[in-house]
């Protein structure tokens, strides 16, 4: 068989690099596109629906309804209350009120003139509406984490690149200039030889009780079987919908290690030029106060995931170290470095973090052109089993050791049994 | 030793002592006696249901019949589909067939995606049958599991099923058939014309012909030509996505094309070219750089240092 669903790691260095430069890639809009006025004309704009859109979802759409050749024309939502401000959203940008509403994603994705989606439901939803969505033939930007298990994240990829969709993983620290720029220092060798690579991650949980039963609402109002969806049932309380399903087991991803670990684990595979592989150990050390688990890619790097000791610019901060110096970033956009020569050639903050302006121009971009985005599945589906790996290593309390080409731990009956999970029925993917 | 439980779990955990968490074999099975004894107690759904996530990681043959037990049940049947799906041993996957007998509705469903997961051969012949009952969802969940098995006897009743189906039960056979190009790779190109030429919705048959120019590779020029000049702008981006899969095997074909295309489809072509770096490429941009059309010219220039 001659099928190459990745590319070839020539072209992939060189799309990463390209990548990496989309925060100053212009929006790919036709000039035969633009009508009077410069607006875009309607046949040439990118419809777009979304799945799931509260808090991190409202900033990633907000962002989407500034480009001016995408128009919002659908939400999903299991709530009656997000469909209606999201609605609101959508139609203040649109001038019109024509933006649809549904309860069942599955009607969203059944609409053919759909191009593309947004999902930002939680964890549990991400994987499984992705995978709906490319069957149905629509480009995804998936919030992360994008899969709660290393099985997922498998899946999820072969979905992808069996549907030839194009997918961004919601990483959007791939493309800020700052966190760009500390990944490229420690590509180009200017740190001297890569030795350690730095990611910040939560106070790591697991919980695995359940909050106390509440009378469940008219499904018009919350839909609390199709907000489960694939995750194990459980008696319906009102925090989880108001977004405290996080830290616990069944609907959060790898022990919430993939919470910040998705963005900063995905940045040191990046640093390391291992975006097609993983590490190839992890073991949780005891250290007060704090969850540190250390990792070894197959050339040598060390990989450290811990909560403290940074140096304080921003949240989901990342330090990488060579024999000759060291970088460290965070969502502020400042970043410090070993020497008065590294220091010279910093660019000046731009963007936080958080901004994900870039990150969907790119998006659009892709679904235009059909390339790879910046945070493409394959990237994404090594960062989610990395992730996921090293959760499990915390959880099972001890060190173990992983095969980066079979995605299996070697040795170990009990980890290998923790990359899966069934899904609840009927929402089987 | 597992780490950072919550207290009811703790709690739930203090019932299976001393044994929760620690390796031997022995302390293995007193733990899965344990958790077994609490799956055919009065115990709450709370505890069964953590029992059965616990029996996913250390449970073994032993469990399966009390697993199986739960199957039918609203609440606990995804539990102990969790532990069933993970049980390496061939009576998880007996449990699960004997289950497709005597369960009915969502838990069926449950039961074909968990067969279909295990990529259980042996429900082959059941998950068929299956596909000629009246219950969508249970038509639809029996075609996934077969294109996730996909083994040969898998693959040719969907296709059989697939040539005489109707439009929307030929959707979701289609991509089963998908599924089985991956798993069968000399049938493959069988399964992606068969798709691409039928009556199926436009992204089917994109994602089809996708697969189909792919999986041929230097064989699929023509295919991929074909494409490229298509009316329709879906098709085109879909073969310059092929295209880029396909790598350098597919750059003669990229330049064979390219004057013909619209400016704006040259204009993605161009980036194309740019990024591939191909030398091949070279005359084709360098002749964009001085075109009349400003789209063209624009991506022919950022095209040009990549050679």
């Amino acid at each position: 068989m001659s099928r190459k669903p990745n590319p070839t790691r020539r072209r992939f260095l060189k799309s990463t690099a390209a990548a990496s430069t989309v925060f100053a890639a212009p929006t790919i809009v036709s000039a035969a596109a633009l009508g009077r006025g410069g607006t875009v004309a309607p046949s040439e704009r990118i419809l777009l629906g979304g799945i799931g859109i509260r808090n991190r979802g409202s900033k990633v759409l907000g962002a989407m309804l500034e480009q001016p050749d995408v128009r919002f024309v659908a939400i999903a939502d299991v709530r009656a209350d997000r469909r209606k401000a999201v609605k609101e959203m959508a139609d203040r940008a649109n001038g019109d009120s024509q933006c649809a509403t549904y309860r069942d994603m599955q009607e969203l994705l059944d609409r053919s003139d759909i191009d593309a989606v947004l999902i930002a439901t939680g964890d549990r939803w991400h994987a499984p509406a992705s995978i709906r969505a490319v069957q149905a033939g629509k480009d995804v930007y998936c919030e992360k984490p994008c899969a709660m298990t290393i099985e997922l994240a498998q899946k999820l990829a072969d979905a992808v690149n069996r549907h030839g969709r194009v997918f961004q993983a919601g990483t959007q620290r791939r493309t800020c200039a700052h966190f760009v720029h500390a990944v490229r220092l420690a590509q180009s060798g200017r740190l001297g030889k890569l030795q350690t690579v730095h990611a910040s991650i939560y106070e790591l949980v697991d919980r695995q009780d359940w909050l106390p039963a509440e009378p469940q609402p008219p499904r018009d109002e919350i839909d609390w079987d199709t907000w489960l969806g694939p995750a194990p049932w459980r008696p319906y309380n009102r925090a989880y919908v108001d977004g405290r399903w996080r830290g616990y087991h069944d609907f959060d991803s790898g022990a919430r290690l993939l919470d910040w670990g998705a963005h900063t684990l995905d940045l040191c595979q990046w640093a390391n030029q291992a975006d097609e592989t993983t590490p190839v150990e992890f073991e949780p050390l005891d250290v007060e106060g704090d969850n540190v688990i250390v990792g070894r890619y197959a050339n040598g790097v060390k990989v450290v995931l811990r909560k403290g000791g940074w140096l304080g610019l921003g949240t989901c901060p990342v330090r990488f170290e060579g024999d000759e110096g060291w970088v460290e970033t965070g969502d502020s956009g400042r970043m410090a470095v070993s020497s008065a020569a590294l220091r010279a050639k910093l660019p000046p903050p731009v963007d936080a973090g958080t901004i994900p302006k870039n990150h969907v121009r790119d998006f659009f971009n892709c679904v235009k052109s059909r390339r790879p985005t910046a945070a493409n599945v394959n990237v994404a589906r090594k960062t989610h089993v990395a992730c996921h790996a090293a959760a499990i290593a915390w959880i099972l309390g001890r060190k173990i050791t992983f095969d980066p080409v079979q995605e299996m731990f070697v040795g170990d009956d009990e980890a290998n049994r923790m990359r899966s999970r069934a899904m609840r029925e009927p929402y089987g993917v | 030793m597992f780490r950072r439980l919550s207290l009811p779990f703790l709690a739930f955990a203090f019932a299976c002592l001393p044994t929760i968490g620690f390796g031997q074999t022995t302390e293995k099975g007193d733990e899965q006696a344990r958790l077994i004894s609490v799956l055919e107690s009065e115990a709450t759904t709370f505890d069964k249901a953590k029992a059965c996530q616990r029996l996913a990681v250390v449970g073994d043959k032993a469990a399966v019949p009390t697993l199986a037990t739960l199957l039918p049940d609203e609440k606990l049947s995804g539990y102990a589909r969790t532990a069933l799906q993970r049980i390496p041993d061939p009576s998880a996957g007996a449990a699960l067939r004997l289950a497709l007998l005597n369960v009915e509705g969502d838990q069926l469903v449950g039961v074909i995606h968990s067969l279909g997961q295990r990529r259980d051969q042996e429900a082959v012949p059941k998950l068929i049958e299956l596909l000629d009952g009246e219950d969508t969802a249970v038509f639809a969940a029996a075609a996934r599991a077969l294109g996730a098995i996909g083994n040969q006897q898998a693959a040719s009743s969907l296709r059989a099923k697939f040539v005489t189906g109707d439009k929307e039960q030929k959707a979701v056979l289609g991509d089963a058939l998908l599924r089985c190009g991956q798993r069968i790779p000399q049938r493959a190109v069988e399964f992606y014309d068969l798709v691409r030429q039928a009556d199926v919705p436009d992204h089917l048959r994109l994602a089809a012909t996708y697969d189909a120019i792919v999986v041929r590779g230097e064989n699929g020029k023509d295919l991929l030509g074909e494409s490229l000049d298509a009316a329709d702008d879906a098709t085109f981006r879909m073969a310059l996505q092929a295209a880029r899969a396909l790598g350098a095997e597919a750059t003669p074909t990229l330049i064979d094309r390219f004057e013909q295309q619209k400016p704006d489809r040259r204009a993605l072509m161009l980036i194309e070219f740019g990024e591939s770096g191909d030398e091949r490429c070279l005359a084709a941009v360098r002749q964009a750089a001085g075109s009349d059309n400003e789209e063209v010219r624009v991506q022919a220039l950022r095209a040009l240092p990549a050679f």
